[in-house]
């Protein structure tokens, strides 16, 4: 079910996302789309890559900040985010170790764990009805062949936590990607978001 | 109550400030375009490629085999009489040592972007100020943003400076690499009209002309050096109005200005810190952090770095209790160790300032969070508390050292 934005907002004026992943993910992708598509619809949004060796399979994390008013954003690091997407299956159990968990309200992972063996494992404890889970390598594989689930991701982002439209995010990514990409980015996200609103 | 984001008519665009810089050129209607198209080249070039290549552009791109050949390209385009613009960062910058020199002495209005960056040895890709504040004695005019729009806006203003028949010196833009050269932000983009409304094309400088044959830069005796030296010394120092006044215009016509400085929570501010780039923005929520506490602290954004905005910012720092100067280089063998703190107290040893502790931090882009500044300010208050300010710098950050 989607979330009402207050919830996720909870009174703050910022709302402060990691992405975590691994290089070559496309981490930093998902986070600038996101941010492509709350600026697109007039909003104040940044995204900020993590700036580490750019090799292949390192933990990598990309990080985005919603305001809900008009400021300047600072462009440190989030580290302790209240919405952290685990992008990379692997990482799933061990974000504890590249991310502080203290804040974290909403989890969103690509997993094949249950949302209380994911929260165990991370060491959290926060209602279940805020943890999302998907086997987005899965949906990955049925439509590029490959893994690459940072769309499949974003669009489970997108389908529990409103802070951009599902249409604005595929308006990014049709000026983002080639065209063959486009349509298969388009089908990611869309797959992504239904995962996780429990439909197909 | 449901809850809405706020949001903005204007056309916004997603940017990094690279992307920012390549569409401020382009909206500038640059003629010659010339860059050295690999490491340490930003995306900057890469854009104004596109553009070109897409047609959004009409100009000449040259790609050269060093950043002093790209340099050397476009001090000739502009001797021509284009309008020139080139990007570069870090290593790239300081192969240019030489012909920043040569583009300030022949006062060509060359506008280039600097994406700040650490300098070899050990090799470092991250942020910090090493590369630029190598080059704050070659002429140019240095101009330090702190968003992407800023940066933006700062690229357009440029060639309101440089190309001002009082001023005729190139500008440096300078952003933090990475850190801004890399995140996306919303920018208002102003387009074409921009160059026609606020930068008019006008060749203000002397340009070499097959039909109206002059030399430039030749070989000059002792009789005559001096006096051009002496000349782009006054030039320099007198482009603040200038660049103010530029400033004021952009601001009127479009909405946007930064001043040399600016000042944040400086109204009753007792002690305050002065950053550059986006080092501001951090400090701006370590003030309202620590406000919560009832400290009254400030934060002080140093944006034209040269020439020196002497007055406007001792208007800023003259009634503090103590002032703290983040410099992200060091100045080897010197004391205080940071260029920015070292400007500072030599420039106002005649005046009544407050006590200046320097601070040297983030150096290889080092991290530094909101918290980071505060702690920074919670230094500079006990220091102040026990006068114990000297002229030593503090290397906030590194391991194993506690301040």
């Amino acid at each position: 079910m989607l979330l009402p934005l207050n919830n996720i907002f909870n009174g703050e004026e910022m709302v402060e996302i990691t992405w975590l992943g691994r290089g070559g993910q496309g981490a930093v992708t998902a986070a600038e789309l996101l941010a492509t598509a709350a600026i697109n619809e007039g909003k104040m949004a940044i995204a900020i890559p993590e700036f580490g060796a750019e090799r292949r399979g390192a933990p990598v994390r990309a990080y985005n900040r919603i305001v809900t008013k008009w400021k300047e954003l600072p462009k440190t690091p989030v580290l302790t985010p209240e919405i952290l997407i685990i992008i990379d299956p692997g990482l799933a159990t061990k974000a504890k170790s590249y991310v502080s968990t203290e804040k974290i309200r909403y989890l969103i992972a690509n997993t094949t764990l249950s949302k209380s063996e994911l929260l165990k494992s991370i060491g959290k404890d926060i209602s279940e009805e805020n943890v999302y889970v998907l086997d987005a390598t899965k949906i990955a594989m049925e439509i590029f062949g490959r893994a690459i689930y940072n769309t499949v991701m974003l669009g489970a982002l997108v389908g529990s936590v409103p802070l951009v439209s599902l249409s604005s995010v595929e308006n990014a990514i049709k000026k983002s990607f080639s065209r063959k990409l486009v349509e298969l980015n388009l089908k990611a996200i869309n797959m992504g978001a239904n995962k996780v609103k429990g439909g197909a | 109550m449901a809850l809405g984001l706020e949001t903005k008519k204007s056309e916004l665009k997603p940017l990094s400030t690279n992307k920012a810089v390549a569409e401020a050129a382009k909206d500038s209607n640059v003629d010659v375009v010339a860059a050295y198209p690999i490491t340490p080249q930003t995306t900057v070039v890469e854009r104004l490629a596109e553009l070109i290549g897409e047609g959004e552009l009409d100009a000449e791109i040259i790609h050269v085999e060093s950043e002093h050949s790209a340099l050397s390209a476009v001090i000739g385009a502009s001797a021509m009489g284009a309008r020139t613009f080139t990007a570069t960062s870090s290593q790239g910058l300081a192969l240019m040592h030489e012909i920043l020199h040569i583009a300030s002495g022949l006062r060509l209005p060359i506008v280039m972007s600097v994406a700040t960056r650490a300098l070899s040895a050990p090799i470092s890709i991250f942020n910090d100020h090493s590369d630029i504040m190598n080059q704050r004695d070659t002429g140019w005019i240095i101009i330090f943003t702190s968003s992407a729009q800023e940066t933006y806006d700062t690229i357009i203003q440029a060639y309101k400076i440089a190309e001002n028949s009082n001023v005729l010196l190139p500008v440096m833009v300078a952003y933090d690499g990475y850190v801004m050269s890399h995140t996306i932000e919303p920018v208002e983009v102003l387009g074409k009209k921009v160059a026609e409304e606020y930068i008019p094309k006008k060749v203000s400088w002397n340009r070499l002309d097959p039909d109206r044959p002059i030399t430039i830069g030749t070989i000059t005796s002792p009789d005559y050096y001096y006096e051009f030296k002496y000349a782009q010394a006054k030039a320099l120092e007198s482009s603040l109005q200038h660049i103010l006044e530029a400033d004021s215009e952009f601001k009127k016509k479009y909405g946007r200005g930064y001043g040399a400085v600016e000042g944040y929570m400086m109204e009753d501010a007792e002690i305050a810190v002065l950053g550059t780039s986006s080092y501001f923005s951090n400090l701006k929520y370590a003030v309202d952090e620590l406000r919560k506490k009832g400290v009254k602290a400030g934060a002080i954004k140093l944006r034209v770095y040269r020439p020196f905005p002497r007055e406007q910012l001792y208007e800023l720092i003259k009634g503090l209790r103590a002032l703290g100067v983040i410099d992200r280089s060091i100045s080897y063998g010197m004391t205080p160790s940071g260029p920015i703190a070292l400007d500072l107290m030599s420039t106002y040893r005649y005046k009544n300032i407050p006590p200046i502790q320097s601070f040297v931090a983030g150096i290889g882009q080092r991290r530094m969070l909101i918290e980071d500044f505060v702690r920074i300010y919670e230094i500079l208050e006990r220091r102040a508390s026990s006068n114990s300010i000297n002229e030593e710098t503090l290397f906030y950050g590194v391991k194993g050292i506690d301040l």
